[in-house]
């Protein structure tokens, strides 16, 4: 099998002219022609496609000329001759850059540059090209090729990804007697099944390919569909369940946001609609992110609570081994004094409970200590700035939590007192416009009385102010508009209403 | 994509010399290929007074091209229509341009082929439909009156520019679209 199609001759270690060049060519291998990897759902193309080459390989190659990139890619990065961007580039002795496969053929054709037709040698005439190209083209976004797969990727990943990854990648069929072709995400266990064996369709008689079942009940079955008896829309009958359970528009659901209070309890396309514009989707949004934020601070809490009984523990062994080793060296005394022959004291200590944290020690850290309490002291260090900074964490998610809870009630804050300062502002109208009022019935009353001394040749005249504040009205007649009680209390100044 | 033959590579890095059944197959592919990026190209950054389109039938080896006339020559204000046949092995061997637009110019005879070295020997895989489309605006203004392949009109391009322009409004003729 020959390595993975990749343009990587950038990376490899460096190797004399002939033999590097040699692996460019190697790894330049003509573009695949088949077209089941771009329609890798048509298991007859993959068909035919497989058993024509002598050596069946586990993976088709990606055909770098059908990549779609995300971004338009510049032109300077263009093969000049398939007008894609480059493939394992080489870059000939006159200086322009192609895909190694394009110049190949062309050269075998014509033997002299594209571009400036100056007389070229196949391979003899290649050089590696500047790696900031190779670097550019890695860049790339590509998507995958798959049909069905929307994974998108920096084009040096593509290949990782499309012969490890992919499920849509089309693989030998498990089943060594097949020569099809199979998408890895329809690979199932037990490993050898084969895929492509026909069984009979459930509504109608035709026979289907195991692989295409799915397909064909969706799309092709001519004997499962059915009406939905609640909306009337015709339904594939193998998708019924999911239909009723989340698309059908008639049975009633509730509104997504109800945790948040939203009392909306409808059809779906309604309530679908509804969703939209919840009045309760800020609060459901606050709550969702407020729960999250719960659950980090509970484990971290958790996490917490665990080092901390982890931490007496180790107190408590520590303890119990202090007073273990005061023993042994009182016992070791003991011994040195009867046998010098009598095994190291120190191996007397380790007993079994201290061996795991022992090879912890060797194995594990791959450091020396000294002693055994030096590395619990250490550990212990380590657990201590550990819960410092959990707790750190801790402090840090309450500030955190407390800001934003600050950022959303600023604004209502905000409004409050604009609606504070405009009731206030209100409140000085009404003032005004009282006062005004009463003044124009003292004036009234004036007026009244110098017109009852004047006789009837004044009664005509009547004051301006009373022209703007009653609808022309002579002053023996009855009250104002502006009689209500309720409004003259609310001048707030006590003083009876004025009164004709 | 069309689902077009599935020829299965033969080994890597057996580049095609020989003209077999297979790599003829192959170039079809490629062909096909780079012709899709050209039409991408066309119409996401088009060059001005120069288009070409796949034919209706959806033959991408296969296309129908239109050129403007330049102004300040005696084509000024005419379409000129032409044909592109694509080999299989395309972008390696040049198309086969034709004026379907009857054209009385030095390097164009009265069947509509062209001579120009480009479409010929001097072909490389790098020249596209549009660069070809617009080496042959510039050919409209600048004739190789060297190599005619319609002698009467080499000899009254430099004689009579009057006649000249007569003569083609002569036989200039719009064409309907097929």
């Amino acid at each position: 099998m020959p390595p993975p199609n990749t343009p990587e001759e950038g990376l490899l270690p460096p190797q004399s002219e002939p033999s590097r060049i040699a692996s460019i060519l190697a790894t330049a291998t003509p573009p695949p022609t088949n077209s089941s990897l771009v329609q890798p759902s048509s298991p007859e193309a993959a068909n035919t496609a497989a058993p024509t080459s002598q050596e069946d390989p586990a993976l088709l190659e990606i055909d770098y000329q059908i990549l779609e990139y995300l971004d338009t890619v510049d032109e300077t990065l263009l093969c000049p001759v398939c007008k894609t961007p480059f493939h394992s580039p080489v870059t000939t002795t006159c200086g322009h850059t192609f895909c190694a496969w394009c110049i190949n053929r062309a050269l075998d054709i014509q033997p002299t540059c594209p571009i400036d037709r100056q007389p070229l040698t196949k391979t003899r005439d290649y050089h590696r090209p500047p790696l900031i190209i190779k670097d550019q083209l890695d860049r790339l976004k590509v998507k995958c090729p798959n049909k069905g797969c929307d994974h998108v990727c920096s084009r040096e990943h593509l290949d990782a990804h499309y012969e490890r990854r992919c499920e849509y990648t089309m693989v030998r069929c498990p089943d060594s007697k097949c020569k099809k072709r199979i998408a890895r995400r329809h690979v199932q266990e037990p490993a050898s099944t084969c895929m492509h064996r026909e069984v009979s369709c459930r509504y109608c008689d035709e026979k289907v390919a195991l692989v295409d079942l799915n397909t064909h009940y969706d799309y092709l079955c001519s004997g499962a569909t059915t009406k939905c008896s609640a909306c009337d829309a015709t339904v594939v009958l193998h998708r019924m369940e999911k239909h009723c359970a989340d698309d059908c528009p008639e049975p009633q659901i509730r509104c997504k946001w109800h945790i948040a209070g939203c009392k909306i309890f409808d059809k779906r396309y309604l309530v679908q609609e509804h969703e939209d514009g919840c009045p309760y989707e800020i609060i459901g949004e606050l709550l969702k992110q407020r729960a999250e934020d719960r659950r980090i601070i509970d484990n971290l809490t958790d996490r917490l609570v665990t080092l901390e009984t982890e931490r007496r523990e180790h107190q408590e062994r520590r303890a119990r081994r202090r007073e273990l080793s005061r023993q042994a060296t009182n016992t070791s005394r003991g011994a040195d004094a009867i046998d010098l022959s009598a095994p190291d004291p120190s191996s007397f200590f380790f007993d079994m409970e201290w061996r795991p944290e022992l090879a912890n020690v060797t194995s594990g850290e791959n450091r020396t200590w000294g002693s055994p309490e030096d590395y619990m002291l250490a550990r212990f260090e380590r657990l201590e700035s550990r819960m410092e900074d959990l707790s750190k964490q801790v402090v840090e998610m309450d500030a955190h939590q407390s800001m934003s809870m600050l950022q959303q009630i600023m604004p209502l804050n905000q409004q409050l007192v604009e609606l504070g300062s405009k009731v206030g502002v209100l409140n000085m109208h009404t003032t005004w416009l009282m006062n005004m009022q009463r003044h124009n019935h003292i004036q009234q009353r004036a007026g009244a009385a110098s017109a009852s001394t004047s006789g009837l040749s004044n009664s005509g005249m009547v004051s301006s102010n009373e022209i703007n504040n009653n609808a022309v009205r002579p002053p023996s007649e009855g009250g104002l508009p502006y009689r209500s009680t309720s409004r003259r209390n609310s001048d707030g100044r006590g003083e009876p209403p004025p009164r004709l | 994509m069309s689902s077009m033959d599935d020829t299965q590579n033969s080994a890597p890095g057996s580049i095609p010399a020989s003209k077999t059944a297979a790599t003829s197959k192959m170039g079809n592919e490629n062909a096909t290929k780079r012709l899709q990026h050209e039409l991408m190209q066309l119409m996401t950054s088009p060059a001005p007074g120069v288009s070409a389109f796949p034919s209706a039938d959806g033959n991408l080896l296969l296309w129908h091209a239109t050129i403007e006339g330049p102004e300040d020559t005696p084509y000024a204000g005419l379409n000129l229509k032409l044909s592109f046949e694509f080999p299989a092995n395309y972008p390696y061997k040049p198309p086969t341009v034709l004026f379907t637009t009857p054209i009385y110019h030095p390097n164009v005879d009265f069947a509509g082929r062209i001579c120009l070295d480009i479409l010929k020997d001097k072909w490389t895989p790098a020249y596209a439909i549009q660069t070809v489309l617009l080496s042959l605006q510039s050919l409209l203004g600048e004739p190789n009156n060297a190599s005619p392949l319609n002698g009467e009109a080499a000899e009254l391009w430099d004689k009579d520019p009057a006649l000249f322009k007569t003569k083609v409004m002569d036989r200039h003729k719009d064409i309907e679209e097929d």
